[in-house]
């Protein structure tokens, strides 16, 4: 199936296509080992694909999908006329890039930190420990985070009023909200997120560490020549990935901490959306047309990124 | 001969007795690390607290340093609930053949892409990667179950699953990391893919191996929302359907009539933690386990010989 | 570059390929969907045959739940129960449509925004019409409760059975209100008779509350669930409201209400009453459950949420778990608030929620069994078993009247025996059996029926829903309805934010600017339609 294109095109570069035809065929054990992923993401990602199109249709339930008329861009109209969709759009992509920056880096140092840390059992413990949050509900840290940054009845303020600090807002503020965001991402992500860099780091060649001590380097060197040269490939993947992952600014996290007062520095697509198929009924075509937009701006990211990570010397995905 | 080499070279040694003498800074690192202990530890603890604390205590103190007043009442309620174990059932099926199956995806497609060119492989990447991105959505996803005669069975809860590029992709880049000379030596040995495949490139993986695993194992503990479109079965539901179904909170006031029936305000916040603790403990027992790859490092022996 | 053609190609051709294959299916499934649609069957009378009902609605799945076998002795049906999960009720319901898998009867959370949805389907044929009510009598009776179900027909046939709301057998007033602490209020020389207050009065309450801490634990005064925010606001100027479209007729053409110069009374009002300390600090970050919570907790003096008796008696017993000793009936009252105007205020609210809709394809013979079932469930057999259990094993009837079989708990209170099925919940003909719960005390009956009672036209503005307002059908109208949310959205932003009544009116002003663009189109929609 694919071949046939290839070789058509191919063949204009200027390449016989003997050579092409053997090429496959000395590859064929290849093509067999990931010949059941490939089905898989045929039958399971690429039949059901026709479903995007419904993005740009008036769905009627009778005729299904492909039956359906087009309505062109309607769907999309929709929801990018109302301004409150743009307010929130910024706040995507300033709280994605925050997140990014903040947020990012912490994985890795916490990693590094770890596998300086001496005693085993206690890194096991520790490392352990710091991955509970990830299985907390936001919800349920809605409620700590609460207890800890409210106006009034929070500890922070409480211990600000009492060393005679001034007081934040970070749940009514919309200047110090998304600081919340951040730094309450942290928390909940960062232990879970530094699994793959220890696994990473773990992985690394002990030979390495020996040779480094003998020339006498400390640990830092150790840190900087050893250890981050080997996640580097990996926090250049991650990195990308997340670049194209931005247009999702982390639905559940700002639905559970949010509220009217911080909208406009706040809410997000994804919460904008949300509230709106409450407060009206919009068709579901319109999710299907903001989820269609999304992908389109994250896909163009990913592959700006990559274009940029190739450019500076690092492997990319494509 | 290639394959006692290769067992020889695997030692278990820690990349950290290799250090040099100690410093301040390990003092340093301690104190950071304990003191993000307590701010990961205490509001798990506290949720612990809050499930098996009576509902008057939970309203007088909802924030706990030490428990009174301990009731069960709230598993209780829980494990008397007639599904749940036919959730926890359903669910560790789905993750034991799921994880399975998708390691095998993962590990097959994420190594056959690592290696060199072949033919179709730049066009099998963005195809594989538009899929990240752009997907059929829940009604033809739900067409496709149906005509593949999947519906309401488990392996609906499973197939679908497949392979996650993210995941795919994290493994592929390690692939990719592995010296070349590991595989060049094997080949001179006489050695065939497949044979590299097991053999070498595996374990030496073992700690991307078990983080990805570890991540499916999660990513299927807690898949629900297939089974609401695909199962009517409910003893066919996966542990965190029957939870969030025997929890669902009273959102607006008409749905106060509607569920003056049920159990549901009990306890609220005490049956939401126990269903939590019911719902998590289980799967966050599972990196311990993996840990064991990580903490302490494979070491890599002379690629010669 | 060549590579980028390629990938357009191919994935041209997958998805031109993948849709070739599905809408050959698709349109096969549309025509033999035709084809059933005409099937007539004459059997309507009789129960002999057998017959199998798919029912979907928000139940908790269980197969031995003893209605289901009392519905399958009696009307000789076999009932399959599906199970809807409350947050992905829209998508199950469009997916299981979309897919040719409609239940028989499928609950429907329908609101008067998706009745043009309701209309496509019904002109689809994937709904099927209710059929005429003079063989179903308590169907009837119930449907006469119901004014409002005249605007669910679409094109005079009515496809969507209603339920009713049991909660409020008098009139058609909303139970929002507000509980306070009236023991405190004595406490502070500030209780009044009938807990009449007027808002001058009530909101000097609240500064005792806060000033005073009659509670104990730092009593914070007054909170509002999220939903009813801006209640109290009302009484400066009733007519800004959610549950009722915010448009009314000024010199014969609609105007939009949260733009009339009223409307910033009732901004400059909560953000002064937030400014004075009046409102719970951190009430608008806080969650409905902590707020109920807190309440329950005794840390909190007054708080706005629908007070209906099950939600009343809750709080009562959890009131009670946590302090033994408190007598709820002289703690605990409901305030008869007075506006501006000397009046009490409330709105009038749509007696009915969700419905059930039929599958198009569904035989005749099978809607008459359904049509049958819910008939009995409407009546009182039927409500007897949605209310008290099983006759016989729960209650048994005497000489015409009810005895309860319950068993009791180690506090000597009747339990009520948990069966899960919510189809037994048709929106029974319940007013009255509402108020027969035997665990509810009779004093907060009470408390929620005098304030329900004492809301009568000439004692109260009661706020009408005009129905012609409400189901109006026009392109505007059904996009944006009447911006409710976004309006106390804004007010609550202003309230927690302005630094003084000009700030708050300024504010306010120049939103309302911002807003009308959008606004105006649904004003022209309703006006070009007078």
């Amino acid at each position: 199936m694919e071949t046939g294109m290839i070789s058509s095109s191919r063949s204009k570069t200027g390449r016989p296509k003997k050579s092409l035809v053997r090429e496959i065929k000395a590859n064929k054990h290849i093509y067999l080992l990931i010949l059941p992923a490939v089905l898989f993401y045929l039958i399971f990602h690429y039949v059901p694909m026709y479903g995007v199109t419904l993005a740009f249709k008036k769905f009627n339930f009778v005729k299904g999908i492909t039956g359906s008329k087009w309505v062109g861009l309607t769907n999309f109209k929709y929801i990018i006329s109302e301004p409150e969709f743009w307010n929130a759009f910024k706040n995507t992509i300033i709280i994605s890039f925050g997140k990014l920056i903040w947020g990012f880096p912490m994985p890795i140092i916490l990693a590094i930190l770890f596998s300086e840390l001496r005693m085993n059992r206690y890194k096991k413990v520790a490392q352990t420990v710091f991955t509970f949050p990830n299985f907390l509900s936001w919800v349920i840290v809605a409620g700590f985070v609460r207890a800890i940054f409210a106006d009034e009845s929070g500890v922070y303020n409480a211990l600000m009023t009492m060393l005679h600090l001034p007081q934040k807002s970070f749940l009514g503020n919309p200047k110090h909200f998304r600081s919340l965001l951040y730094l309450t991402g942290i928390w909940k992500g960062a232990g879970w997120g530094s699994i793959i860099y220890l696994a990473t780091i773990s992985s690394v060649d002990p030979t390495l560490y020996e040779a480094a001590a003998i020339d006498g380097a400390g640990r830092i060197r150790n840190i900087i020549h050893i250890k981050w040269p080997a996640i580097k490939s990996t926090v250049v993947l991650l990195l990308l990935l997340n670049i194209g992952g931005v247009m999702s600014a982390g639905f559940d996290q700002i639905f559970n901490l949010y509220n009217p007062t911080v909208y406009s520095t706040g809410d997000i697509i994804d919460t904008y959306v949300y509230r709106l198929s409450f407060e009206r009924a919009p068709r579901f075509e319109v999710s299907v047309a903001v989820d269609t937009f999304k992908s389109v701006i994250n896909f163009m990211l990913l592959f700006s990124a990559d274009r940029f990570a190739k450019l500076i010397g690092e492997r990319g995905i494509f | 001969m290639a394959k006692q080499d290769m067992e020889s070279k695997t030692k278990r040694r820690s990349s950290v007795s290799y250090m040099t003498k100690r410093s301040p800074l390990d003092a340093v690192i301690f104190v950071i690390i304990t003191l993000g202990f307590i701010i990961m530890v205490y509001p798990f603890y506290n949720s612990f607290l809050i499930s098996i604390v009576s509902k008057a205590q939970y309203l007088k103190t909802p924030f706990m340093l030490y428990p009174k007043d301990v009731t069960w009442q709230s598993y209780e309620i829980l494990f008397r609930t007639p599904t749940l174990w036919d959730g926890y059932k359903v669910t560790l099926i789905v993750v034991f053949f799921g994880v399975l199956y998708n390691m095998f995806l993962t590990t097959t497609l994420a190594y056959g892409l690592s290696r060199k060119r072949f033919p179709g492989k730049g066009i099998l990447m963005n195809l594989i990667i538009v899929t990240m991105y752009f997907g059929g959505g829940m009604i033809p996803s739900y067409l496709l179950i149906k005509k593949l005669g999947l519906m309401n069975r488990i392996s609906a809860l499973i197939l679908p699953t497949g392979l996650n590029t993210f995941y795919m992709l994290i493994m592929r880049n390690y692939f990719q990391s592995l010296p070349a000379s590991l595989e060049e030596s094997a080949k001179i040995d006489g050695a065939r893919d497949l044979t590299i495949l097991f053999r070498i490139i595996l374990p030496i993986s073992a700690p991307v191996i078990s983080t990805i695993t570890l991540f499916y194992a999660l990513d299927r503990w807690n898949d629900w929302f297939g089974a609401v479109l695909y199962i009517k079965d409910v003893k066919k539901y996966p542990l965190q359907l029957v939870l969030r179904n025997a929890l669902s909170i009273v959102i607006t006031p008409e749905m106060d009539h509607v569920l003056k029936n049920s159990i549901k305000n009990k306890s609220p916040m005490g049956l939401k933690m126990a269903a939590l603790f019911l719902s998590m403990i289980p799967i966050m027992c599972v990196y311990p386990f993996v840990q064991k790859y990580f903490v302490n490092g494979i070491m890599v022996g002379a690629i010669k010989g | 570059m060549g590579k980028k053609k390629r990938l357009i190609s191919l994935f041209c051709l997958l998805a031109m390929l993948s849709a070739v294959f599905m809408g050959c299916n698709g349109s096969k499934d549309a025509s033999s969907r035709a084809n059933e649609k005409g099937k007539q069957n004459e059997n309507t009378g009789n129960m002999d045959k057998k017959l199998k009902l798919t029912i979907a609605d928000l139940s908790e799945y269980d197969v031995e739940d003893p209605m289901y076998k009392i519905l399958a002795k009696k009307f000789n049906v076999e009932v399959d129960p599906v199970e809807i999960s409350w947050d992905t009720w829209e998508q199950q319901a469009n997916t299981w449509i979309a897919g040719g898998d409609m239940p028989d009867a499928l609950d429907y959370e329908l609101k008067p925004e998706k009745m043009e949805i309701l209309g496509e389907w019904a002109d689809q044929g994937i709904l099927k019409e209710i059929p005429s009510l003079d063989k179903y009598p308590n169907m009837k009776a119930l449907y006469d409760q119901i004014p409002e179900a005249e605007h669910l027909k679409v094109n005079g046939k009515l496809y969507a059975w209603p339920k009713l709301r049991g909660d409020n057998p008098y009139n058609s007033i909303d139970s929002k209100s507000i509980a306070y602490r009236r023991d405190w209020a004595e406490k502070v020389g500030m209780a009044k008779e009938n807990d009449e207050y007027t808002i001058d009065e009530f909101l000097e309450l609240l500064k005792k509350f806060k000033d005073e801490d009659p509670g104990g634990q730092g009593t914070l005064p007054y909170s509002e669930v999220s939903y009813f925010f801006g209640y109290i606001a009302n009484s400066q100027y009733d007519k800004l409201t959610k549950d009722v479209l915010n448009y009314e007729k000024k010199d014969g053409k609609f105007v939009w209400i949260p733009a009339q110069p009223e409307a910033v009374e009732n901004v400059k009002f909560l953000n002064q009453m937030y400014r004075d300390g009046l409102f719970w600090k951190d009430f608008y970050s806080t969650d409905d459950g902590t707020m109920i919570d807190y309440f329950n907790a005794g840390k909190l003096g007054a708080l706005t949420n629908n007070w209906t008796i099950g939600r009343i008696n809750d709080t009562r017993k959890s009131m009670i778990e946590v302090d033994p000793n408190l007598d709820f009936e002289k703690a605990v009252g409901i305030v008869k608030l007075k506006g501006k105007d000397g009046k009490m205020f409330n709105t009038e609210y749509a007696n009915w929620w969700s419905a059930m809709l039929f599958n198009g394809q569904m035989e005749d013979a099978k809607m008459d069994r359904l049509m049958s079932i819910i008939d009995w469930m409407h009546g009182e057999e039927g409500t007897r078993m949605d209310f008290f259990g099983i006759e016989g094993k729960d209650y048994k009837m005497q000489d015409g009247k009810m005895q309860l079989l319950w068993e009791k708990n180690e506090n000597g209170d009747l339990v009520k025996p948990a069966y899960k099925a919510q189809f037994r919940y048709m929106g029974s003909l319940g007013g009255e059996f509402n108020m027969e719960d035997p665990n509810v005390p009779e004093y907060v009956k009470n408390l929620y029926l005098n304030h329900i009672k004492d809301q009568t036209p000439e004692a109260a503005n009661i706020r009408k829903r005009d129905l012609d307002l409400v189901y109006f059908k026009g392109k505007n109208m059904t996009k944006y309805v009447d911006f409710a949310q976004e309006t106390f959205d804004e007010i609550l932003q202003i309230t927690i934010s302005a630094k003084g009544p000009e700030d708050a009116e300024s504010k306010y002003t120049k939103w309302v600017e911002s807003m009308m663009p959008r606004v105006q189109k649904v004003l022209d929609e309703l006006n070009s339609s007078l």
